[in-house]
Parts: C-alpha cells; structure tokens; sequence
C-alpha cells in the first residue's frame, strides 16, 4: 500500500486554513437579494390570515412569499408530511396547521439583509392556537389531537420484534435487572449555521448553493416542491462547516429555490438569492437528536447468561417525520446491545409532538438504544458481582450467534475482540459487587473527590439499509499521454468536514499508483455527479469508496487499453438487505456493521457535583484505517460530542418552546471540558465488503461513551443516573443534597 | 450597516468633553466585549462612539507607597501579565485568569467589567474585597466613591451621564496576607460565572486570624463583604471546623439577603464548599 493507511494532508487544508475555500455564507454575487424566513414561533396552531401589506410596501422589499406561492406545499426525506410555508392556500391538505416553533411561514426578499427582517416583523400573522402535544404520555394518549391525517395516537412509526417467547423466559429467570430511562435532545452545533445562494443559470435551471449532506436528494425535494423536472434543480455543496445528522433534512433549500423561481415567473428578475441563518434561526429550524424514554427489563440466568430481553422505545419525533422512521428502526436493532438473547420482545414506537423536530444525529438511535443496554449490562455486572468486561465477553455476539431480528450478523463481526482491545490498553480492573447502598463497607459520607471507572461496549450498522438499496456513483477520468498526468474524480459524497473528499482521493490514488496530489476532485454537483448516497450512518467511506475503487479500475484498464482520456464511471451496489417483517421483527437489516468499545475514568466532586474525566481508552474496529490521523479525529471529536451529550448540554424545551435558543443558554463543552486524555485505538479487522476492508466509524465512538461515563459515576459514588445530562444540579440531586426537581 | 460617528480622544479631558457635548449621544468605547455584543441584537441607542481603548491615562498600572492604581481600559490580559499584580494583588490576577476566554480576555477591560455591571462581573468581588475605590471624572470635576457603593445591583451603577471611570485604587494587602478567588461556571471556561468567591486572609505569628476579607461574586444583588462571616473568623485560630461554621454562615447571609429561589438548593451547598475552600487556601 502507498496511499492507504498513511496520514496524508486533507485536500482541502491549505485552501481551508487560507480562508480560500468558500462556505455558503462567502459567495456573493454583487447584486444578490436577501431572504429572511418568519417563523411560526408558537407550537401548534392554524393560521387564519396572514397579511403581508405593510412588509410588501417597505422600501426595499422586493417581494412576500407565503403558502400560496409554493407549487406543491409539502416535503420531507422519508415522508412529505411537512409543508414549505404553513398557512392559507396551501394546496396541501393541512398546510395552514403550523406543528412546531420552527415552521416556516413566510419568505421576504428584499435589498439587504436588514430590510429583509424588517420587513419579516411587519409580516401580520393571525394565529387560532391549538392544544399543545407536548409528552410523550400525551401525545399517544386517546385525549391528544391527531396532529397528522391517519396517524393515530400519534404514532408516526412502530416497530416490533418478536423472537422466541420473552414472556415466558422471562419467569424462568432469577435475576431480572429492569430499569426506566430517558434520554434528552441534543442540538448540533456545528460552526457553520445554515446558508445559501441560488440564481437561475444561463440554461434556466435553479441552481442551488448549500451545504448539505445528500446533493441529490435535496434536488429530488427542491423539484418536487416547485414542480419541476429533476433537471431544472442544480444543487452544489460549497464548504460545509460541520453537518452531524444536522443537514439531512431541508433547511433553507427550498426557501431560496422558490424565491428565485417566483421572483423571475412574477417579475422577469433573475437576480441572486442569498440566506444566512443566525444561531437562533439555526437551533429552531433544524432538527434535534431524538430525546427516547425506554423501559428495559433483563431476565438473566444467576450464571450471568443472557436470556430474555423486553423492551419498550418511545422516540420523540416532534412535529414531522424527517428520518424518525430510521432511527426507530437502528434503536431497535441495537436496543439489545451486542449481546445475545435467546428470546426478545421489543416495542418502539416514533411519536409526533409539536416539540422540534427530531432526525438523523451521529449514531442516529444506537446511543439512546446503546445508553439503556450497557446501563442494564452494567447493572447486572454490579447486581452479580462480576467483572462488567468478563460478563460482556461472556454474552458478546459472535458470527454464529443471531440478533434480537433473528439472523446472524454479517460483514465480520470484531465485537469481542474490541471489548479486549478497550479493556486491555486501558488496564481494565473494577471493583466487584455492590457500591452505594447495597454495599455494607460503602462509606457514609463520601470523600470532597471520588474517582471512579467505567466500560461500555457498542456496534452500530454502516448505511441505512432495511431493504433500502444502498448504492453509490462516482467517475474517474485519466488525463495525460504518455503516464497519468492528471486525475479527475468526480463524487458526490459531502466532505462535511470529516475528510471524506481526502480518503476518496487517496483510494482512487491507491488503485491508480499515482500520488494523492495528481487526483482533481469536482465534487457534489448535481450537474455533473450523480448520487453517492448521504453523508451520514458512516456509510461513505465503505459506499463510496467502494464506487471510487471500482471506477479507478475500470479506468485503468480503459488507460491500458491505450484510451486517452481514460474516463469511467462506477455504480457500487450494496449487498441485499430485508425490512422488518412487521410481526416479528425478522430480517437481514444491515450489510456490516462497525463496532467500539471505551473505558471511562472520572472524578466526581461530590460537594459541587462536577464531573472531571481524565482518561478515556476507546477501541474502534475500523476495518482499515485509509487515513489514521482522520480516524484520530473521528474519535477524538465524537468523545467531545459525546461528552457534552453525557454531562453538559442540556436542551430545554417547555410546551413546545425551546428555552435554550443560543450557545451561550445550550453550552457545548469546551477546550477544558473534554476528557483530559483520550487514548483513541485503532483495531483493524478487514471486512469483505468495504475498499481495502475498510468500514464505517465516524458515528462509533460516540455510542458507548455515555454509560462509560454513568457506570464510572456509580464506581465513584455508588448511584445510577437513568437519565442524562448529569450535570452538577442532577449530581447533587443524586447525593441527596437537593432535592427538588426544579434545579 | 450600522451607522454611527467614531472619535478617538487624546486625552481623558478631551474625552470628557466629547461625552458631554449635547449634539451627540456619546458611548465610551474601550474593549467592546459589551458594546459589540449589543450591537449584534440592537440597533444603536447612541450616535456616536468616543474610544477610549487607547488613552494612556486609563492604560496605567502603578504603585505609589502602597496604594495602587490601576486604569479603567487595562484589560484583563495586561492585569494578568503584569508584575507588580501578580506581586501586589495575586486575588485580582487570579480572577482576571478566569475572565471568558484569551480573546475576551485580551480586548476586556476591568473598568468595563465594572460598569456594565453584570451580576457575573468577574472583578467585582475582587475590587470589593480589595476596598478599591472608583475614580469618576464628568464635566463638574472628579469624585471618587468605594466600588462596593458605586455598583448597587446589576445592570445599575452611580455612574452619572457625562462621567467616565478613570481608575480604581486600593491599598495592598499587608505582607503575609493570603489571596484565594474561586469560579464555578457551568463550563470550565468561557462561562459565565454561576458562583465566584474572592477571599483574603492571613493567620499570625500566635496563631490568630488577624486578616479576613471574604466577598462572593454573582450571589447577591450588591456585591460586598459577608462581615458576619468575617467577624466570625477575626481573631480566632483557624481550624477545620471553624472554617465548616463560617461557611455555614456564608450560605445563611446569602439566603438572608437573597430568599430561597428555585436555584437555591443547589447554590446553598456548593456556596458553602466554595467558601470553605476559599478560606481553607488562606488560613490551613
């Protein structure tokens, strides 16, 4: 190997750190107008009447758009239960019913920025408020109004899974290990809020400029909603600061599509569009991490074997679909962590509320799913007085094991061989049997510090799969005559910053023996690209990468074959995957699957209830790691993530309104709040599927952190949290300092 | 775009001058850590901004037997760096240590800090409990008033229209005298603090305390020293249990002025480890 397993530069460092590289919000025009979005701001209502007289009559205001203005008034990923603009005229049924605070109402285009809000808070919007659904409990309850047409008790997906005879299992066992546990949203926060540009080009196509995750798939929406043939919509990705899930629903895309479409059919105005979101506009209108409560209860022979499982998801989806359908789908799979259960019963349920909506965030279901497993391994372990790593191994999937969905797991299955990998370089030793009250030696009043440790173990599926066909594009041409001088690699895969247009690079420069610095990328232009499929369920590097090889090669032998230029073009299908069989649960839900494991150590400052982690080991089976540093980074910057999730963010939303609108109410950790040392270690277990064996990761390291980090807190102070952030507040709560649930 | 006249004075009178002319609506501008921020949400309610970032005489540091005087537009980095501080008033370099993040830190000033008057104001405890007191200048002249007077609440100072905070001076600590200032924010740095705790002590050849200051930032209303807590300590030989009962006594003058909030559950233990820390580094 030359280029693969070597940390070579990102392609797109030196133009990022110059401030070259553009990012949406960096293209101007010179004559562009500027949009302003009004939101709706309250949780549900019908809008009776919007009168946009006094915005329309402001100078610099070019020109209202509202409901009426949108060709076909509805869209989304999965489901296209949410319209472009809520309110009067819709010609979707519905599209006057406004279900969160982040609907979209109206667009104003106008000179500047400022007119443009100006003219947005003159937009008079009368409101008929209607009950707010804002529980779980609620929401599924007979009171709750239906908030979609034919979904009821709000149920927007179920899930189930039937394997053997959980019931009947569960009586024979003697250890039963149950808890209740609630996990919370969680906001992106990537640098770069939501921006965009679009113009109608020379050949009359709406050109939109975004970031993203999935080009062809934000063209399928914009087309769909303005009714027009796929190839009148271009999309391309600019710079993308950060993405996470964030970015795989419509934000801003069909908002400057329809300006730049109404503006030309109403005036003949072929002028620029342009958007940025501010932070604010950013948090309300993109979606969360879904926050789930899950019931979970273990039977478990007193040898410690595993032997029935029956679970119950309740997913917040808030007000649309987005991909809650997916999710559900991932939590539910992996809700029994990577252990084997003879008999299953599980239940999950994706519920609309008119919270924010919730969607795709690094880990996409495993972490709430993968949070409740490793709580209830952890218990157990703590309940029967067994090592938590000897007690996993001993129930660990294997090859020939099967899944709570009743088949074996493909693609290589490393699971056990990461648990000793984690446990190994992080000196794993516990402390065996009870802590806390069950423990006759625990003392009475704990130490001002109390350190503590904890192991968790996680998998999680690359790619999306259930019966979806996964496939991925891309074209490579040589360019040169005598040797290839140049390479043209043309993808779609958005380098959301994770360093995908680098590992693309340095595959095609593997297959081709040529160095990384000869390969020209023209990335994620729907003109000139097809589709990769999404930036996201750490599928890209497998998917894509594989459609990248598969070119390459096939352009080498066009190139051999004397071709000049050498140009090929690749379509990497994926191995079959089947849906839920929707009695049972049945299926083959995933091709491959990455898997991780991390000890956790911590102190607890027991008299502030601060949490400070000073070590975390986390070992990742990446297959191959194509770019080392980059995968250094992955988990580095998934244990920051993940550490916020655990302990600091905290996202509050009260009858559908967010209390925490800005990063400096919702506080991300910083420099000096991550784990003081990370120990990132690479495992390397070729799966047959990926280039060069390579699987996915980018979402792995998040999934095991946070029950790391809960059972190191009950090492430390003998208490289990259920619930998360474990903030300084909720420490105390714990330690019986506080007592109100107010804090 | 935002319009408004910019003016740079050369001097504090001129500036003074400028602040008090009727034609305008003038704002002093030093590190703009406040006033960007308010930019950023609202449209300007002044025309014009007199910089007053780079005036000399507010950029002073300097000890004069032992009082020393410390300029309105030093910013936080520069009380950080500098060596008669750090000699002097170790409480004042430790606070501006903790001060949001380096950027903040190297455009923030102490005399910002002070008039912006933020329940969180970081320095404010430290000049309370360093008796500092502020030097105001208007157009009638200058007056000069003790920092724990001239802050009466957040947000609320007795700054007149027209004046400009020169300096602030203090005495130093006698020689022996420990300094201790603590921070709890929800994050351990840029963060808005929760709880800060400014503590000044010194135990004496017989074992005695025979020097306390103890001042809490961000807990009350006005900030200023808890003299019940120090009447406690002065004069007594410092122990654990000593230091546990005035800690007590720091939480029970806080809800005493303060009432039981919803967030006093959690402050009211953690004040009391803060203040025991506090005075455990100057008296143990």
């Amino acid at each position: 190997m030359n280029v693969i397993g070597k940390s070579v530069k990102r392609v797109d460092a030196l133009a990022k750190v110059t401030g070259q590289a553009l990012y949406p919000g960096d293209r101007n025009y010179g004559n562009e107008l500027w949009l302003k979005i009004l939101f709706a701001g309250r949780p549900h209502a019908r809008i009776v009447r919007i009168d946009t007289s006094r915005a329309e009559s402001l100078s610099g205001v070019v020109g209202v758009l509202t409901a009426k203005d949108v060709p076909v008034n509805q869209h989304g990923l999965q489901v296209p239960d949410q319209p472009v603009l809520c309110g009067p005229g819709s010609n979707k049924r519905g599209g006057d019913i406004v279900r969160f605070v982040g609907d979209q109402v109206a667009i104003v285009i106008a000179e500047t920025e400022k007119i443009a809000a100006k003219a947005r808070d003159l937009i008079r919007v009368e409101y008929e408020d209607l009950p707010v659904v804002y529980t779980l409990d609620y929401a599924i309850s007979h009171k709750a109004p239906q908030l979609h047409p034919n979904v009821p008790k709000n149920i927007a997906a179920y899930q189930r899974i039937r394997k053997g005879d959980a019931d009947e299992a569960m009586e024979r066992c003697n250890v039963v290990i149950e808890g209740v546990y609630h996990t919370p949203f969680q906001e992106h926060a990537y640098l770069q809020p939501e921006a965009g540009t679009a113009y109608m080009d020379d050949e009359g196509r709406i050109t939109v400029h975004c970031a993203g995750q999935w080009t062809w798939e934000d063209q399928q929406q914009i087309a769909e909603a303005l009714d027009l043939p796929t190839d009148k919509v271009r999309v391309i990705y600019d710079a993308i600061g950060g993405a996470f899930g964030g970015r795989e629903d419509i934000s801003i895309q069909i908002a400057l599509a329809l300006a730049v479409l109404r503006m030309y059919q109403q005036h003949g105005n072929r002028r620029p569009m342009k958007i940025i979101w501010n932070r604010e506009e950013s948090i309300l209108g993109h979606c969360k991490r879904h926050p789930m409560t899950i019931n979970a209860k273990w039977g478990v022979k007193s040898d410690g074997t595993l032997m029935a499982a029956i679970i119950e998801i309740f997913a917040d989806a808030g007000a649309y679909m987005f991909t809650s359908n997916k999710v559900l789908g991932n939590a539910v799979v992996t809700c029994t962590g990577p252990y084997d259960f003879p008999d299953v019963k599980i239940d999950g349920y994706a519920v609309y509320t008119n919270n924010l909506v919730s969607g795709a965030f690094r880990g996409f279901g495993a972490p709430q799913a993968q949070f409740v497993a490793e709580m209830q391994m952890n218990k157990l372990a703590e309940k029967l007085g067994k090592d938590p790593v000897e007690l996993r191994l001993k129930n660990v999937v294997t090859e020939d094991k099967t899944l709570a969905v009743g088949t074996t797991i493909p693609g290589g299955v490393s699971m056990e061989q990461v648990i000793r990998e984690a446990a190994w370089r992080s000196n794993w030793r516990s402390r065996l049997g009870p802590r806390g009250e069950n423990d006759p030696d625990f003392p009475e009043e704990l130490p001002r510090l109390v350190n503590g440790r904890g192991f968790a173990a996680g998998f999680k599926n690359i790619g999306f799969s259930f019966g979806y066909q996964e496939e991925s594009w891309a074209e490579v041409e040589l360019r040169g005559q005598t040797e290839i001088e140049e390479v043209v690699l043309r993808i779609a895969g958005a380098d959301v910053g994770q360093g995908h247009h680098t590992v693309m690079s340095q595959i095609a420069a593997e297959v081709l023996g040529i160095e990384v610095e000869k390969v020209k990328l023209e990335a994620s232009d729907t003109a000139t690209t097809q589709s990769s499929g999404s930036a996201s369920a750490s599928r890209l590097t497998l998917m894509a990468g594989n459609a990248v090889k598969e070119a390459a090669e096939f352009a080498l032998r066009k190139w051999r074959r004397n071709d000049r230029p050498a140009t090929a073009e690749a379509t990497w299908l994926a191995p079959k995957t089947t849906p839920f069989d929707p009695q049972t649960g049945y299926c083959v839900p995933n091709f491959v699957y990455g898997y991780v494991a991390e000890s956790v150590e911590l102190t607890v400052d027991t008299e502030t209830g601060l949490i400070t982690v000073n070590r975390v080991v986390c070992a990742d089976d990446v297959g191959r790691a194509v770019n080392p540093d980059q995968i250094v980074g992955q988990i580095e910057g998934a244990i920051a993530q993940a550490h916020g999730y655990a302990v600091l963010e905290n996202f509050l939303m009260y009858k559908g309104r967010v209390l925490t609108p800005s990063l400096s109410t919702y506080l991300i950790p910083g420099v000096y709040d991550v784990p003081k040392r990370i120990d990132p270690i690479i495992v390397e277990n070729p799966t047959p599927h990926g280039p060069f064996g390579a699987r996915g990761m980018g979402e792995m390291p998040f999934i095991p952190y946070t029950p790391a980090l809960a059972a190191a807190v009950f090492d430390a102070i003998g208490i289990w949290f259920d619930e998360f952030p474990l903030t300084p507040e909720r420490i105390l709560r714990g330690l019986g300092k506080v007592r109100s649930r107010l804090v | 775009m935002l319009k408004f006249d910019y003016i740079r004075p050369s001097s504090v009178a001129e500036a003074i001058a400028l602040l008090n002319d009727s034609a305008y609506v003038s704002r002093p501008l030093a590190g703009g850590t406040d006033v960007l921020t308010y930019l950023h949400h609202y449209a300007p309610n002044f025309d014009r901004v007199v910089d007053i970032s780079l005036l000399p005489e507010l950029k002073t540091i300097r000890q004069t037997g032992d009082t020393i005087s410390v300029g309105a537009a030093v910013t936080f980095t520069e009380i950080t760096e500098s060596e008669l501080l750090q000699k002097a008033a170790p409480l004042l370099v430790e606070a501006a240590g903790f001060v949001g993040g380096p950027q903040i830190r190297n455009m923030g000033t102490v005399g910002g800090n002070v008039i912006n008057a933020a329940a969180c104001a970081d320095s404010l405890p430290v000049w309370v409990c360093l008796e500092a007191v502020a030097y105001l200048r208007g157009a009638s002249g200058e007056r000069s008033l003790p920092v724990s007077q001239l802050v009466v609440q957040p947000k609320r100072t007795q700054l007149r229209a027209g004046e400009l905070l020169t300096h602030f001076t203090f005495t130093v600590p006698p020689t022996g005298v420990k300094a201790a200032f603590l921070k709890l924010g929800r994050r351990n740095a840029q963060a808005i603090s929760r709880m800060t705790m400014a503590t000044l002590g010194r135990v004496s050849v017989n074992g005695q305390i025979d020097f306390i200051r103890l001042t809490p930032g961000a807990t009350t209303p006005q900030t200023m020293r808890f003299s019940e807590v120090e009447a406690m300590l002065f004069g007594q030989v410092p122990s654990i249990a000593l230091i546990s009962a005035a800690s007590r006594q720091v939480a029970d003058s806080m809800i005493a002025i303060t009432g039981r909030r919803w967030s006093t559950e959690y402050k009211e233990p953690v004040i009391m480890a803060l203040a025991e820390r506090a005075l455990g580094r100057v008296l143990l």
